[in-house]
């Protein structure tokens, strides 16, 4: 392990085990982002972030412009929510989210003029990003304005970022890692914005890593995007940006296997980044960071790929936020007859779904329609005990001890062999030759040993 | 507008193209090419007994399953597993029927009783051999085969099933010593060529090392069985045999006794069984290398001249305190706030 | 010789003996524990389920704090109402009315009343189902794996045709499907009477919504609160006032039963399966 050195860096660019998924991304990486037309309606749940639900601020009947602030995130770990149209709010119903939540949401009618959304892309890859100005907003400035656009982590798990770049003495921060390595399969909205935008993301880097005082600047990327680690290499010439190029392996995008790769560093269990003096932020949050500020515009539009062997067209899409989900899937000249499931997100920890009127959200990366072939539906056989779980769990647990122990309800054992270090990359259900539902099971775990702590 | 004709359910949605079934037919294939060398080097006569042996206990497995009314999984092939195994470390010589009882104490009393595939504690094929040896102790001492070298004498073979009857090398090398070995199996380096090929009295398939190892190594490298095991087990065999086989200190042979008796048909293909064996890798060294240790200390101070069986079902007992003493070390779990 | 080294053995051995009860008798004095004799006849009276309904570990543990902390004698679900009696006669205090208590599923839809449902592949419990959106269309109701079938210990709650329908007959009302229940529609109700009223809903939604995922939904009309005052509609959701049900209240139940164009009131308790529109035969003739 110790042998190889990432050029550049501490880390190995690897971490131990991981799993090789077909990463079958050659679907949509070749389709440049087209931009969506606006739609009639958009729906906007209130609680698109992990932390506090927004409150919203606008009534039924009453008429909003584009960027306007509908939900307002009072508390620190939440954030605001902007109409990503100009219209009419017809209702606050209740909608349910891919993960199963069900909560209310802002439904708005679009009326009058509205704003070209092909501007708002034109503008995110246009070549004129500054990179020399950068000093004139103060790294609070900067804090303020990424709390005001509502800008959340967009790489699927939705943490505000203003919370990662707030000013905090206690816990300095010496590099910001940018994480554009998209280890899912199928998903290439990343991909794509590295490679039609690098100027924004170069800006919004260097405005990222003012906000946090960070020394150090650091790209990641998988070695399965050569194209889009050319173009930054281009576009970060000259600055003090550095390129990481990692090995492609699932989950080399997760948090901790990233700095862990990077940098060589582990961040304790139950520990932020911070705690280990890093930040991280997705490649497409920093975009937005860098339209924030720059163009002072609230993040209303995000790109997803639509993608999967049962969808007719995968494509890569510039869509408003709020957008229903078959709207999106019917652009892309909709599903075939042998798809099977319609998964928010990848695969392999995305959310499947049946309800068509499902919004996107700000943490929606991609459609990933899967057809009969590609989901296995194998009876579940005993546990045999190879022990290829273990040999699969980035987090070094033993994954099928945590998943019989949730299933014959004993949250003791779950906690013996650290339950809450999971972070249901799925590794290990997808290796299983039994095909025991793993996380699921573990996941029923969790909640078992919170309820046990709570009683 | 929901969709009621799509699936729901968790993340992963993605899994990989393994099965349990797929990796156990896996193994049987890799058991095959050993089983045909047999055939030509014992007679065909082992053919008919490991027939027997695999019906035995597929029908085992069929009857008591449908007797306590569970699913029947003989289509997963691990009774086909076991089949094999426990023909292959009966001796040739052996008459047909004799696969039957132990059949139904491997799959029966040592599998189904405790509640199927995955939760047996020990290995099914070597209850039955040790069920064998037990209550057949003579035919299970005794009825060595000479191997056949010479092809016109093969036709013949079939014929009578005590048309030869030999000794082992671990037999002869226990009880004559050195000297009585190097005369009844030729010069070093003939008895190297022989028994790596496979031409030697032993147990119907543990005498091909070759072909084991072929089919071992096939095995690690579609990442089923992980190379601890049998590279620990070898290891400690043949170091231990180096220090504690011969007249003194540091001269025992550790080649031959690696290539002999059931080492290698035990490092890859009893002692890796998912269900008996630790998960884990140190667990799994640890595991590899007692039985290793258990081997040469029942094969020089112990009563039969191979204890690769009893070694195994012994480590067996301890792979739950294995799991138990050697989880693996959490990501991140030096690590500081 | 012989004889010498048994005599030895022997000896030592009743000497030991001697030492060693002499030790035993002593300690028994000196290191006695007061216990009061009431603990030994309550735990008599209790029936010894330990089932944890009475919010205690098991029955010892509510037979202590009968007696030592006067806690209320009619807390035994199990035991009911003669336990209770027995109970009061030792402890020396009133015996207050019990009413017993029973499990209410708040959710009456079957299988074909379910709108929406999409097929779901993954681990058959609804601990697991719940983090599934889109099992069904109803995220409030009975997903119909059995989670509190299994954690049931008196075979008193069934799947049936996809809902979990308490067994009246078998159910103590120890609360452990409750507590098992990922969507907490099953609650533990003292019934006033063999028979009660429940709304079988637990559906939060506005009418639109809760109308499109199920048949038997209540969308909180508030035609039942109309009709008699025991039951009061909030958040879009008619609940019923369990305390205040009394024979007395049986006629307007049955009116507001009958308004309900949801069929979603409906009769539970001893000798009626719960249907969405069930009916106490035996009590309309009464």
């Amino acid at each position: 392990m110790g042998l190889f050195r990432l050029k550049g860096f501490p880390g190995t660019g690897n971490f131990r085990h991981g799993i090789h998924p077909p990463d079958n991304k050659s679907l949509s990486a070749e389709s440049k982002v087209e931009v969506m037309q606006t739609p009639e309606t958009v729906v906007l749940p209130l609680l698109q972030h992990i932390g506090a639900q927004c409150k919203p601020v606008v009534k039924p009947r009453q008429i909003v412009r584009y960027g306007e602030v509908v939900g307002v995130g009072r508390a620190f770990i939440s954030a605001s929510l902007h109409s990503p149209v100009a219209g009419k709010v017809k209702k606050i119903g209740m909608v349910t989210l891919p993960n199963s939540m069900h909560l209310p949401a802002i439904s708005i009618k679009t009326e009058g003029d509205q704003i070209n959304p092909q501007r708002l892309w034109d503008e995110m890859t246009a070549m004129d990003w500054p990179r020399d100005c950068i000093s004139i907003y103060a790294p609070e400035t900067i804090a303020k304005i990424i709390h005001n656009s509502g800008i959340v982590g967009l790489g699927g798990a939705a943490f505000p970022t203003h919370v990662k770049v707030a000013p905090n003495d206690s816990r300095m921060i010496d590099t910001l890692l940018i994480n554009g390595c998209e280890c899912e399969p199928y998903l290439s909205c990343d991909d794509r914005l590295m490679r039609e935008a690098p100027k924004a993301i170069v800006t919004g880097a260097l405005l990222a890593g003012r906000a946090v005082a960070a020394k150090e600047i650091v790209i990641c990327v998988e070695n399965n995007k050569p194209e889009a680690i050319l173009k930054l290499q281009q576009a970060t010439e000259k600055t003090l940006i550095k390129i990481a190029v990692l090995k492609t392996k699932y989950p080399q995008g997760s948090e901790k296997q990233l700095v862990k790769s990077v940098l060589g560093l582990e961040i304790p269990l139950g520990g932020l980044p911070s705690d280990a003096g890093v930040a991280i932020s997705n490649v497409a949050t920093i975009a937005s960071v860098a339209r924030g500020v720059i163009k002072e515009g609230p993040l209303t539009h995000r790109v997803i790929s639509v993608s999967g062997r049962g969808i007719k067209h995968p494509k890569n899409l510039f869509v408003p936020i709020g957008i229903s989900m078959g709207e999106v899937i019917e652009y892309c000249g909709g599903i075939t007859e042998d798809a099977a499931r319609i998964i928010s997100g990848g695969p392999m920890m995305g959310f499947a779904f049946s309800d068509m009127t499902t919004p996107v959200t700000k943490g929606t990366s991609g459609i990933t329609v899967l057809t009969h072939d590609e989901i296995s539906d194998e009876q579940e056989t005993s546990c045999v005990r190879c022990g290829r779980c273990v040999d699969a769990c980035p987090m070094n647990l033993v994954p099928t001890r945590l998943a019989l122990a949730a299933r014959y309800n004993n949250p003791s054992i779950a906690i013996r062999y650290h339950i809450n270090a999971c972070f249901e990359c799925g590794c290990c259900t997808y290796v299983c030759p039994a095909k025991i539902k793993l996380v699921q099971l573990i996941r029923t775990g969790k909640k078992l040993v919170a309820a046990m702590a709570k009683s | 507008m929901i969709r009621t004709d799509l699936f729901v359910s968790v993340s992963p949605h993605i899994k990989q193209d393994v099965t349990v079934a797929k990796i156990m037919w896996t193994v049987v294939a890799c058991l095959i090419p050993p089983l045909v060398l047999s055939m030509f080097v014992f007679g065909f006569q082992i053919l008919y007994i490991t027939l027997m042996s695999v019906g035995s206990c597929v029908a085992t497995e069929a009857i008591s399953e449908k007797l306590l009314s569970r699913p029947i999984t003989v289509k997963d092939g691990s009774a086909v597993i076991t089949g094999l195994l426990l023909a292959y470390v009966i001796p040739p010589g052996v008459p047909f029927w004799m696969p039957i009882p132990a059949a139904i104490m491997a799959i029966f009393v040592t599998k189904v009783l405790m509640g199927g595939l995955g939760f047996n504690i020990f290995n099914p094929a070597l209850i039955g051999r040790a069920f064998l040896v037990a209550t057949y102790p003579v035919a299970m001492t005794t009825a060595w085969l000479e191997p056949i070298r010479d092809a016109s004498v093969f036709k013949y073979a079939g014929a009578g099933v005590d048309a030869i009857s030999a000794a082992t090398p671990l037999y002869v090398l226990k009880h004559y010593g050195m000297s009585a070995f190097m005369e009844k199996f030729g010069s070093m380096s003939a008895i190297y060529t022989d028994f790596f090929i496979g031409l030697r009295p032993g147990c119907i398939g543990e005498t091909s090392a070759l072909l084991l190892l072929i089919g071992g190594i096939f095995l690690i490298w579609k990442k089923y069985i992980t190379w601890h095991i049998p590279i620990s087990l070898i290891l400690s065999v043949g170091v231990l045999t180096w220090i504690f086989g011969g007249e003194t200190l540091f001269t025992g042979n550790p080649l031959v006794a690696v290539l002999s008796g059931g080492v290698m048909l035990g490092a890859f293909f009893m002692a890796t069984d998912y269900v008996t064996s630790p998960t884990q890798k140190t667990g799994k060294l640890i595991f590899g290398a007692g039985i290793g240790a258990l081997t040469v200390l029942i094969r020089l101070k112990g009563g039969y001249p191979e204890g690769i069986c009893y070694a195994i079902l012994l480590m067996n007992s301890l792979t739950p305190a294995l799991d138990q003493w050697f989880r693996p070390k959490r990501f991140s779990e030096g690590a500081k706030i | 010789m012989i004889v010498i080294t048994l005599a030895i053995a022997s000896g030592t051995m009743l000497l030991m003996a001697i030492i060693l009860s002499y030790i035993l008798g002593w300690a028994n004095e000196k290191f006695k524990v007061e216990v009061d004799p009431r603990i030994e006849a309550v735990l008599e009276i209790l029936p010894g389920a330990n089932c944890g309904g009475c919010g205690y570990l098991g029955c010892s543990d509510y037979a202590v704090a009968i007696v030592t902390d006067n806690d209320p004698v009619n807390k035994c679900t199990v035991g009911g109402e003669a336990c209770a009696k027995q109970l009061a006669e030792i402890m020396g205090v009133e015996a207050t009315k019990t009413n017993p208590l029973y499990a209410v599923v708040h959710c009456g839809a079957h299988s074909d009343d379910r709108l929406m449902p999409t097929e779901y592949r993954g681990e058959k419990r609804c601990s697991a189902a719940h983090q599934v959106a889109g099992v069904q269309g109803c995220t409030f109701g009975c997903l119909g794996f059995g989670d509190c079938v299994r954690a049931c210990n008196y075979d008193a709650i069934h799947i049936v045709d996809s809902l979990a329908t308490v067994d009246y007959e078998k159910c103590i009302g120890c609360g452990a499907c409750a507590k098992v229940c990922p969507r907490n529609i099953i609650t533990i109700v003292g019934f006033q009477e063999d028979m009660i009223p429940t709304v079988a809903c637990s559906n939060k939604d506005k009418p639109k919504e809760a109308k499109a995922v199920c048949q038997v939904s209540c969308i909180g009309c508030k035609i039942c609160s109309k009709s008699s005052d025991i039951f009061n509609v909030n958040d879009n959701l008619s609940e019923c006032d369990y305390e205040r049900y009394t024979a007395d209240n049986y006629e307007e139940v049955v009116e507001a039963m009958e308004k309900c164009a949801r069929k979603s009131i409906c009769f539970i308790g001893k000798g009626i399966g719960q249907k969405a529109d069930s009916r106490p035969s035996v009590l309309m003739q009464k």
